[in-house]
């Protein structure tokens, strides 16, 4: 390199290869403009609309008394008990679904670990119901629950694990541990295939090291496949609670939020305000407050991906 | 050598788009443009409807050519918001199918066509004066019935007489048949003894206003909520019964009763007359014969008051201020509500009864039916008509959920009415 090239000077035989290289990178950068484009139109427009709408008194039936009323549906989010009842739901159907998913999940995929090749079926079987559509899980679960002819009232009551048939989605009581039953059931099998894949990547040294040193099943579960698996924990846990945290289809077509509202999630909520109540204005300002969630959630895992990336094995 | 190669692989795809683009250019040229009308609709979305209804289409195509009729499927409990959304986004149907307090909601949208000036004075002369009034809103016609369906008392003969019970009396009273649908569980528990709506849904509290009335609740009154009465109190409290001595299924649609009235395991139902459609086509063995031997019709039992209710959910049309051609979405409307061939083969086909006065003069072998007979002279002259309108809108689900409430719950029956008339205080 010589003085010139060193401090930063142009050399005459180095100006076309810039212009070239300057040239492919904006031609390189407009190739998002369509992307971005795009986005702005079914995301970004949307959105801003939902915010706007939200300032609104917008009632679709009654389309002559449309007004701004600023934060007013806001103030009234304060005061309304279903938007509160359905936050607890959407958090309590939220936890209980990621949490009964991920163990169970960890637990199928550290006992079909070692599986002999005769036998490798079975974990092709459990990941079964992650190809299933929701909506399909939704109407069989409704089905095996129901109080006259569901299979699981049948065999329970047959078990003398219950004394008579239980309306199991139209009880209060039942209502939420049914459809997270349903929930839990699909969504089990995503976990059971991350856990599979992170636990490849423990390497054999390490048990061998581990068990030579004379720890026990146990320990070498807590102090070696845990730590390996952290990563994959949290990503897939976060993934997990952005996704509930949207389940519609599940909700809707099991218990429709009933009843009362005891099944009933922000999602579901905004679906009736917008949709059976017709409350345009008010059902953007149940969304927005949603979005906000969701984009602290997305943030969250967002940053979590950027310093603990999933191909990334740390040694503990 | 490559060129060439390259200009081979392609010509078959160029090929391709120009037969694509000569496809629509040999299309046989018509005489005259058609008139596609779209018809927004659940009697195609339902099994026991659809074939009839596709026939009915084709008739109307083959005796109107140059229309086309294209049929949109849309659930009974969707086609509101359906429409609204449809409306809303600028791309309404030309014509729909509607009923109850939807076709309220629906007209304060101000997306309807006011059919003043488009139906003929003949036409509407022909139809009960009743079910014109039912699509008047402030002076002008804006709905026609399709068919007349109200919400009327079904028994079934042998379950009652299996429990002891007289198959030729059914209850006068809700006392009496509380008793009876005593008798039928004791008799046979996997029966079950009615089939009430309880979902949380505009026309889950049709299904319930006759039986508030029947116990004296009026919740949606002139000057307010009213629901934090001892009428109310009593309804919800003989729901809760209802729920827990298994005399019916909660949180079931009203549908979904239905199968089990077709194996023969449910006992009574208000339904609307379409009862007997469904239950012939979701029971094939059964003829109507054995339908007429097994069920009866009459009204609902009388409450504190002795009178006795019924809810209209007749099926009706509607066009809309979009519809491109008024003249031939028209001409369906009316050929759907009367024309003899549509009647015969759509309307008693679905065992509902046809919106013409002189119906039994004209089909009086479908009239004589014992069940539309029983609609006819027993349940429609008890039709009364639900608060419906905005306000009914807002309010049912204070009401359906204080419903659910009293059929799954096990909070006093007298904190669900007062916390149903607090959550009303908001819709007034």
């Amino acid at each position: 390199m010589t003085d010139r090239q060193a401090r930063g000077a142009t050399v005459p035989g180095d100006r076309p290869r810039t212009r070239r290289r300057f040239r492919a990178g904006a031609w390189l950068d407009g190739m998002v403009v369509p992307t971005v484009a795009v986005l702005a139109f079914v995301v970004a427009y949307p959105t801003l609309r939902s915010i706007v709408l939200s300032g609104y008194n917008d009632q679709l039936l009654d389309p002559t008394h449309i007004r701004f009323i600023g934060a007013a549906n806001y103030a009234r989010l304060f005061r309304d008990s279903v938007f509160w009842t359905s936050v607890t739901n959407t958090l309590a159907f939220t936890a209980w679904s990621v949490g009964i998913g991920f163990l169970l999940g960890l637990a199928l995929a550290v006992l079909t670990e070692h599986l002999p090749p005769s036998l490798r079926w079975v974990r092709g079987t459990l990941l079964t119901p992650w190809a299933i559509p929701v909506i399909v899980v939704a109407f069989l679960f409704r089905y095996m629950l129901d109080q006259q002819v569901g299979i699981i009232t049948y065999l329970l009551v047959h078990l003398h694990a219950i004394a008579t048939a239980v309306p199991w989605l139209a009880s209060l009581q039942w209502a939420m541990p049914a459809v997270v039953l349903a929930n839990v059931w699909s969504q089990t099998p995503f976990y059971l295939l991350m856990f599979v894949a992170a636990l490849k990547s423990i390497p054999e040294e390490i048990r061998d090291a581990a068990r030579i040193d004379g720890a026990g099943g146990w320990q070498e579960f807590w102090h070696i496949t845990v730590p390996f698996l952290q990563n994959t924990m949290v990503v897939s846990s976060l993934i997990m609670v952005i996704n509930n945290f949207n389940n519609f289809p599940l909700i809707w077509a099991m218990s429709g939020g009933g009843p009362v509202y005891a099944t009933t999630t922000l999602v579901i909520y905004i679906f009736q305000l917008a949709f059976s109540q017709f409350d345009i204005g008010y059902a953007a300002a149940v969304g927005t407050i949603w979005l906000a969630v969701l984009l602290l959630l997305a943030i969250a895992y967002i940053r979590v991906l950027e310093r603990r990336p999933l191909s990334a094995v740390e040694e503990p | 050598m490559f060129p060439k190669l390259r200009a081979r692989r392609w010509w078959p795809l160029v090929l391709v788009l120009l037969a694509g683009l000569l496809m629509p250019a040999s299309r046989p040229v018509s005489a005259a443009p058609t008139v596609v009308l779209t018809f927004v609709n659940w009697a195609s979305a339902e099994p026991a409807t659809r074939p009839a209804f596709q026939q009915v289409v084709s008739n109307f195509e083959r005796t109107h050519p140059g229309v086309e009729i294209k049929s949109v499927p849309v659930s009974f409990s969707d086609i509101l918001h359906q429409l609204i959304v449809q409306t809303t986004a600028g791309n309404p149907p030309d014509i729909s199918e509607i009923a109850g307090n939807d076709t309220v909601a629906l007209q304060a949208t101000g997306a309807l066509q006011s059919l003043d000036g488009i139906a003929p004075r003949a036409f509407l002369e022909s139809l009960y004066p009743s079910e014109v009034t039912l699509g008047r809103f402030q002076g002008a016609l804006y709905v026609i019935p399709w068919d007349v369906a109200p919400l009327g008392f079904w028994y079934n003969r042998t379950l009652m007489k299996q429990a002891g019970l007289n198959p030729a009396k059914p209850p006068a009273t809700i006392s009496e048949w509380t008793d009876d649908m005593r008798a039928i569980k004791a008799k046979d528990p996997d029966v079950v003894p009615f089939g009430l709506d309880t979902t949380n849904r505009s026309f889950g509290l049709d299904v319930n206003w006759a039986f508030m009335l029947a116990f004296g609740a009026h919740p949606l009154g002139a000057h307010g909520p009213n629901a934090d009465t001892p009428q109310m109190i009593a309804y919800l409290t003989w729901v809760r019964t209802l729920a827990t001595q298994g005399y019916t299924l909660p949180g079931k649609l009203l549908g979904e009763f239905r199968p089990l009235a077709a194996r023969n395991q449910l006992a009574f139902a208000f339904d609307g007359p379409y009862l007997r459609g469904v239950i012939l086509s979701l029971n094939t063995t059964m003829t109507p014969a054995q339908l007429d031997a097994t069920w009866g019709v009459t009204v609902l039992p009388a409450g504190s008051d002795g009178r006795h209710y019924a809810i209209p959910t007749d099926h009706q049309l509607v066009m809309f201020k979009a519809a491109r051609d008024k003249a031939a979405a028209w001409a369906f409307m009316q050929y759907l509500a009367s024309d003899p061939t549509a009647i015969r083969t759509y309307t008693f086909n679905s065992g509902v009864i046809p919106p013409l006065k002189n119906a039994t003069a004209l089909f009086p072998t479908d009239m004589g039916v014992a069940t539309i007979q029983g609609f006819v002279r027993d349940v429609i002259p008890t039709v009364v008509l639900p608060a419906w309108g905005p306000v009914y809108s807002k309010a049912y689900p204070a009401i359906m959920t204080g419903v659910q409430q009293a059929a799954s719950g096990s909070g006093s029956v007298a904190d669900i009415a007062r916390q149903m008339q607090a959550q009303l205080q908001a819709a007034y």
